[in-house]
């Protein structure tokens, strides 16, 4: 699948690829990060979050790779971060809403 | 996974954790469990509403997840089980699809086959009222509508008959070979459309024909074997695509329905009923003997196919003790639905204040055309004594202006039972079991019956 058949993406999705958009993360961080980044109006579950991380995993959006550090029961965490091709469907969706946004602005501007 | 104040919550999602498919558990539980952790020791700081708040949304979150992961793993299960099959070698059978022979089709199979199938008939003559009832109320929108004339219950009732044997057996024929055939929801498809098709057919050619004044042998056999071929014909369609003698399966339908023939006209005796176990057996061997002819080099994949389910399913009297506990629930509920469906049946053909009214309404037509000149010595009494005071059985003696078509005397000496309803008396004909309707009313109190008392 080419990365703009993916589009467009679901609010989760987006959160969490932006999240993963500045550096890589393990998944409370990545609550977190998109709690903060929606200023409290996303609050993903861990249940929606790791869903999400799976089918992202398995599509090839992300990468999993070991923290280093171990959590309580001496696992190693694990940090998540964006691939090339997660990265090309982020750009492609932030260039989309970047147009509706010019579309909207334009057409309130007119009335 | 520790959480201040409350040792039940770490259970209940641990709980949670066990209900993902292990695959997602053995990669992700151990990362859910830290992450839990942490958002409830945070929630926990503030108490209240916004603990509560984020419990309530840790648990639906998960309980969400776990059934999308649940119907995923299903789905890849179900797509593996796929490409297990396509890579089954196909050598001897000509680009055809294999056949996924759960073990070896035998003797247990065939007594199966002949118990489902000679009990989708009595099946099929209770599920006919709830049926008609159904068709009746989807026409009647209509017929209120103005857009399509009012059917008659007579219609109604055939098309019931029609629907509910297609549904019986098909059902009860699939449930044995979806073990033995790939894609057998077509063959269910196949004999569901071969009983309707079949039985439109027969309307038609029996309506308009004089056979009806010919006798009972012959209506049956004007019934019986049009609807053999009929199913055999469409059996045949879904057949021909993995077996290459396919169309031997339209003799053995048209043989196992003429089969019945072999009772004579009417159904009086214990001998004439074990007829209608022939169908059955003439259609189960007919189709064993096809399945067994074809690809034997089959079998191996096969029975590790079926050891692996074996090995899947509950222990054998578990399942017994299942099936009759279901069996028991399925008895009781569609006692209901039948005597229910009868007595809206019923009260549709006409409801009366008294049962020697009943006895006057229900004789003064349906004498083939004939016109009812009077009815003479109308009696009425309880069919049982001391028992049943709802369930009545009265008559009379019927004169006609003239002989009607099909019979051989201008009077006749008319019986039949009534039940009483809220609304007065209604009849219920001989074959739709009255006596065990009126034993179902007293089980659930239908109609307020049990107040009723002996006297009309």
């Amino acid at each position: 699948m080419e990365p703009h058949d993916y589009l467009p993406l679901t609010e989760t999705s987006f959160f969490i690829l932006l999240s993963l958009a500045a550096s890589p993360k393990h998944g409370y961080a990545i609550i977190k990060e998109v709690e903060a980044l929606s200023e409290g109006r996303v609050v993903l579950a861990a249940g929606t979050l790791y869903s999400a991380l799976r089918r992202m995993l398995e599509d090839g959006w992300i990468e999993r790779q070991d923290d280093g550090s171990t959590n309580d029961e001496s696992r190693e965490r694990k940090l998540y971060s964006l691939s090339d091709l997660g990265r090309r469907i982020f750009e492609l969706e932030t260039k989309r809403l970047h147009s509706l946004v010019r579309l909207t602005t334009r057409l309130e501007a007119r009335q | 996974m520790k959480v201040d104040g409350n040792s039940h919550l770490p259970r209940l999602f641990e709980w949670l954790l066990s209900l993902y498919p292990p695959r997602f558990r053995s990669e992700f539980a151990g990362e859910m469990r830290a992450v839990l952790c942490g958002l409830l020791c945070e929630a926990g700081e503030q108490r209240g509403a916004a603990w509560l708040v984020a419990v309530v949304r840790e648990i639906s979150g998960l309980a969400g997840s776990i059934l999308c992961e649940q119907r995923r793993e299903h789905q890849a299960r179900k797509e593996q089980a796929m490409a297990r099959e396509n890579q089954i070698p196909n050598a001897a059978s000509g680009g055809m699809p294999p056949l996924r022979l759960a073990g070896n089709p035998g003797a247990l199979w065939l007594a199966g086959w002949t118990l489902l199938t000679t009990a989708a008939i009595p099946v099929a003559l209770i599920v006919v009222a709830p049926l008609a009832v159904l068709f009746m109320g989807l026409l009647n929108l209509g017929a209120r509508a103005g857009i399509w004339p009012a059917a008659s219950a007579a219609a109604m009732q055939a098309l019931g008959a029609a629907a509910g044997l297609a549904l019986a057996l098909s059902s009860a024929q699939w449930l044995l070979l979806r073990r033995v055939l790939p894609r057998a929801g077509l063959w269910f498809l196949a004999t569901g459309a071969g009983v309707l098709l079949g039985s439109a057919v027969i309307g038609l050619l029996v309506g308009r024909s004089g056979i009806q004044s010919r006798g009972d042998v012959w209506i049956m056999a004007a019934v019986l074997l049009p609807l053999g071929l009929a199913i055999g014909l469409a059996q045949w369609l879904c057949l021909r695509r993995i077996l290459p003698n396919a169309y031997w399966i339209i003799l053995v339908d048209v043989l196992a329905a003429g089969s019945i023939l072999l009772a004579g006209g009417t159904f009086t005796s214990l001998a004439e009923l074990l007829v209608l176990v022939l169908p059955g057996v003439i259609s189960g061997l007919g189709l064993l003997l096809l399945l067994r002819g074809w690809q034997a080099d089959m079998r191996v994949t096969a029975s590790k196919e079926a050891s692996r389910r074996q090995q899947l399913q509950l222990p054998g009297l578990a399942r017994f003790a299942l099936g009759a506990a279901l069996l028991v629930l399925l008895f009781f509920a569609g006692s209901w639905v039948y005597a229910v469906s009868q007595l809206a049946l019923a009260k549709q053909a006409g409801i009366y204040a008294t049962p020697q009214e009943a006895v006057i309404g229900k004789n003064s037509q349906g004498w083939g055309g004939a016109e009812v000149v009077r009815i003479e010595g109308v009696w009425a009494e309880p069919s049982q004594r001391d028992a049943q005071p709802h369930v009545w059985f009265g008559g009379g003696t019927v004169y006609l202006d003239r002989v009607p078509v099909g019979y051989d005397k201008a009077y006749y000496s008319a019986g039949s039972f009534f039940l009483r309803v809220r609304e007065g008396w209604v009849h219920v004909p001989e074959g739709a079991f009255p006596e065990f309707i009126g034993w179902v009313m007293e089980l659930y109190n239908l109609e307020g019956v049990r107040q009723f008392a002996v006297q009309p």
